[in-house]
């Protein structure tokens, strides 16, 4: 009856447009949602009505509520939210060390300029108690300085701790929520048969909120539900169950967090190294490539000015008039065990002048020992054995191995680590600083000839020379030229009857003579040219510099230090390894910040993309409220338009 | 493309937060005056800042060296001068010594000033610098360099060692001379050497026996060139130590110049930078209030 299509088909319009008017409400209430995906109600034509006269239309009905949605999109936006959150945390932490390092303040910089400038002075008056007792000062203040700048970085190391700390906790949370939605999700859409958009934009808004932390992988289940995964595969939500990541200590070290997942029969699997994108992504690399390595560099700096000091310090003589005395101490290597005995491997410094900045593994498999650069990631050979008496030698380490390893063994080692942190400053007094080497020469005046002899310098305190009796040359020697190109060395410890050691040994005036090795393997540790024309009976002597407080030799050496190209095989001075560190810094920061800023507007064209698509717009959401308000006011019109042709025929059979 | 509305208030607050981020370093550049912030800024150029740095640091040490270089040198040669005056007056009295005419009263009266010369020599010959040390007793410069041991004799307690200072990157200087060499290295008029303290003593003692020697010219000549010797040496190495200074100084000026151009701002660029941003941040600032303004609500 067509009366009743009228009715019929005008409810359904009006049915249809007060559906989409709620849409439309409730995109505008939601405008500012996150998450939020524009709804929009789908119409469709009634199945129609056949007649004689062919197909008569029934009206509107609503086939579904649509979320405006584009998985790709989704996904894309995922994986630049974790890209941009990786490099910003990893920018964050990296200015930090950037904006120390250098700082004349807080950098090394002027602590070593300071104190080689003091050496100079020292070297300028080598008695003086007022420049000796700047030098000592300059030392402490040196010393405090590595303390410092190193307990710094620790302090950075903490905030990586805390955040893998927080966020692990922030995933598990999340983890949490999805694995609960995942349900609510799978019964909905059950029990609907059509999906639960404000869940699903709820669950679509928690993996991208975990995507910041971390970078995940999903699968979609046909249920409904999402599987979310992390690293190579570890689960962090299956259906509606959710695995937690555990923080674990890494190497047994407690200042070195990582993450771990619960794997078969709740056994932890490590899986820090696996770990990309995202806040903690972030922490981690930076961790690896900047923390890690500025620190080890440090302390490479402070093991390497604490070592050369020290050798050339102890080949000086002090005020007191005995051998100089090491001047700060040196910190030894680090080893963790990862896995295999503790205390089965002992590291200690080799040559320092081979050491890097590097932390090495080292593993025993298939019966032999293998060294890993943990930075170039390459192996390294050793040589040696691994015995005590024949150590391994790698990198300027010495490593030793004291019982018998198994398969898989694995320690890590960590040479420089801790030399900033624990260098301190050894001696005890000013007067203890060697300004004065321990030997000197003199000719003797009754020489007629031209020859000359140099004050000489120290090549081997060890020698027996030095070191059988404090204080003295054991022997001081007399050189006697027996003819103008020949002479005699003799034992001088009687000067009234020295006792001959080698004798007729060749010289040429013209190229001057080295004291040592003598042609007959003679060698006290000490070095004195011979030059010029000396004369038959010209007699030169060396003794122990006694008294010798104006000596300022030894202090010249040790400001030679400051540019003497000492570390990394010869390539670099103390100051240069420093710089370098500064220069690392720099560089990583720049690269991250540039990678940052890169990921930051890849990032936001993918939400400008999201936002085209499922975004709402107020000014479209107007329009749609004019269009669909004025449907149903012609759909209201339809209902009167009925009831009136009702009233008609009500009127009209009443007569 | 379709834009949403929580993205167009996005997409303004995001330009200017951008903006006063740029604006905020500019600033910061402005109030400091340095192009280089942090080594992030330009990573190559604060490395080369902080060699430079060490460079110009230790060029102002060598700087130190060099005065503390002269300052000695320049009492060396104030010692020697007065130790060249007293030979002068001696060898003056040694000519007039010879003189016939005298009688052994007059000696004995030129003996007496001998006498005091020498010991002037001596006092002279064991100066002191400013911190104390013993000026010729070579390395031993807490002990006394000559000792006067009766009778003529005179030994040297120092040694031969002369310190060298560093006044450049590759250059030492000595500043001192072994007093071995100075004082003790004089013809002694029998073909071989001894001390001038004994040249005078000798010839103090001549002069009261009335008996002046034919050597004590020869001696004192001696003595008086090897006075000379060392005060051209000084005199050069005064020398050296000048022109390694103004080499300092230029090559100190070279690296403040490097520095600045590496790490000085430029004002008038920055200026113009901080204006231009200024305009920029203005800008949507306005936009973003005009474009918040705008929306079909208003008209419905």
């Amino acid at each position: 009856m067509a009366g009743g299509d009228l009715f019929s088909i005008g409810t359904s319009g009006l049915l249809a447009f007060q559906r989409s008017l709620n849409t439309i409400s409730h995109n505008i209430a939601n405008v500012n949602t996150k998450g939020y995906s524009k709804q929009s109600v789908d119409l469709a034509t009634r199945p129609p009505q056949a007649t004689g006269y062919g197909f008569a239309g029934n009206g509107v009905e609503t086939v579904t509520i649509r979320r405006s949605y584009d998985a790709f999109v989704e996904s894309s936006l995922r994986s630049s939210t974790s890209a941009t959150a990786e490099f910003e945390s990893f920018h964050a932490l990296a200015s930090q060390l950037d904006n120390v390092l250098a700082n004349t303040d807080t950098g090394m910089n002027s602590s070593l300029q300071r104190y080689f400038n003091a050496v100079q002075d020292v070297a300028d008056t080598p008695s003086s108690p007022a420049a000796r007792q700047v030098l000592f000062n300059e030392g402490q203040q040196l010393a405090t300085q590595f303390n410092e700048l190193a307990d710094w970085i620790e302090g950075v190391r903490g905030q990586v701790n805390s955040e893998i700390r927080s966020g692990v906790d922030e995933v598990n949370q999340i983890s949490a929520a999805i694995a609960e939605l995942n349900q609510a999700i799978v019964i909905e859409q059950g029990r609907a048969g059509h999906p639960p958009n404000d869940l699903l934009d709820q669950r679509d808004t928690l993996i991208k909120d975990m995507s910041e932390l971390v970078s995940v992988t999903t699968l979609q289940q046909d249920d409904g539900s999402v599987n979310v995964l992390v690293g190579t595969g570890q689960v962090l939500v299956r259906g509606n169950t959710a695995t937690p990541l555990t923080v674990v200590q890494e190497a047994g070290d407690p200042n070195q967090l990582g993450v771990a997942v619960q794997g078969n029969a709740g056994v932890l699997v490590p899986v820090t190294s696996q770990l990309s994108g995202g806040r903690l992504g972030g922490v981690i690399n930076f961790r690896e490539q900047m923390l890690d390595p500025s620190s080890n560099s440090l302390g490479l700096v402070a093991i390497g000015m604490g070592n050369f000091v020290n050798e050339q310090h102890q080949r000086g003589m002090d005020l007191n008039g005995v051998l100089g005395l090491d001047v700060f101490s040196v910190a030894q290597p680090q080893v963790l065990t990862v896995a295999g005995t503790p205390g089965n491997v002992s590291v200690a410094l080799d040559d320092v002048s081979q050491l890097t900045n590097s932390d090495y593994k080292l593993r025993f498999n298939a019966g032999t020992w293998e060294l890993t650069n943990k930075l170039t990631g390459q192996n390294v050979a050793m040589t040696g054995t691994g015995t005590a008496v024949d150590p391994f030698i790698a990198e300027g380490m010495s490593i030793e191995i004291s019982a018998a390893p198994a398969n898989g063994d694995t320690y890590l080692l960590r040479p420089t680590r801790n030399g900033a942190m624990d260098m301190q400053m050894v001696l005890a007094n000013s007067r203890q600083i060697a300004a004065a080497a321990p030997v000197r020469s003199a000719a003797a005046s009754a020489n007629t000839g031209t020859g000359v002899i140099t004050a000489g310098s120290v090549s081997d305190i060890n020698n027996a020379v030095f070191q059988a009796t404090p204080g003295q040359l054991s022997p001081p020697l007399l050189v006697r030229f027996t003819t103008g190109t020949s002479y005699d060395i003799y034992d001088n410890t009687n000067a009234a009857s020295p006792v001959l050691l080698e004798a007729g040994i060749a010289y040429d005036p013209a190229t001057g003579a080295e004291l040592f090795p003598t042609p007959g393997g003679l060698d006290h540790g000490y070095r004195m040219q011979l030059t010029g024309a000396p004369l038959a009976g010209d007699e030169f002597n060396s003794e122990y510099n006694t008294g010798g407080i104006g000596d300022n030799r030894n202090a010249l050496l040790l400001a030679g230090l400051a540019t003497d190209k000492l570390m990394y095989g010869g390539s670099a001075s103390i100051t240069d390894t420093y710089n370098g560190l500064v220069a690392d810094v720099g560089t990583g920061t720049k690269q991250a910040e540039i990678n940052s800023l890169a990921q930051k507007r890849i990032l936001e064209q993918t939400q400008a993309i999201r936002e085209s698509i499922s975004g709402v717009n107020l000014d479209e959401e107007a329009a749609n409220l004019i269009r669909y308000q004025q449907a149903y006011q012609a759909a209201a019109q339809v209902i009167s338009t009925a009831n009136s042709l009702f009233d008609t025929l009500l009127n009209a059979v009443r007569r | 493309m379709r834009i949403s509305t929580s993205w167009i208030f996005q997409q303004g607050v995001n330009a200017m937060l951008d903006q006063q981020t740029t604006l905020a370093k500019t600033q910061q550049q402005l109030a400091t005056g340095k192009r280089i912030l942090a080594p992030s800024d330009d990573p190559s150029a604060s490395t080369r800042v902080l060699e430079l740095d060490q460079l110009i640091d230790t060029s102002k040490q060598y700087q130190r060296n060099s005065d503390y270089a002269e300052t000695r040198l320049r009492l060396e040669e104030t010692v020697l001068t007065d130790v060249g005056d007293i030979l002068q007056r001696i060898r003056e009295l040694a000519v007039r010594a010879n003189n016939d005419t005298l009688s052994a009263g007059d000696r004995m009266a030129i003996a007496v000033e001998v006498r005091t010369n020498l010991d002037g020599l001596l006092q002279l010959s064991n100066s002191k610098d400013a911190t104390g040390e013993y000026l010729f007793s070579g390395y031993k410069t807490g002990t006394q360099a000559f000792s006067d041991n009766g009778a003529g004799n005179y030994s040297y307690d120092g040694d031969q060692g002369e310190r060298s200072l560093q006044i450049g990157p590759t250059r030492q200087v000595s500043v001192g001379d072994s007093g071995d060499n100075v004082f003790m290295k004089v013809d002694n008029g029998a073909g071989g050497i001894g001390s001038m303290f004994e040249a005078l003593y000798d010839f103090a003692v001549d002069l009261e026996a009335n008996a002046p020697s034919a050597t004590t010219l020869t001696r004192l000549d001696s003595a008086i060139d090897e006075v000379l010797n060392t005060r051209a040496s000084i005199g050069a190495r005064l020398n050296t130590i000048d022109s390694q200074r103004s080499m300092n100084d230029s090559f100190d000026l070279l690296l403040q110049e490097n520095r600045s151009t590496l790490e000085d701002l430029d004002y008038a660029e920055a200026v113009s930078r901080f204006e231009r941003q200024l305009l920029a941040l203005q800008a949507s600032q306005q936009s973003f209030v005009k474009i918040e303004g705008l929306s079909l609500f208003n008209y419905l």
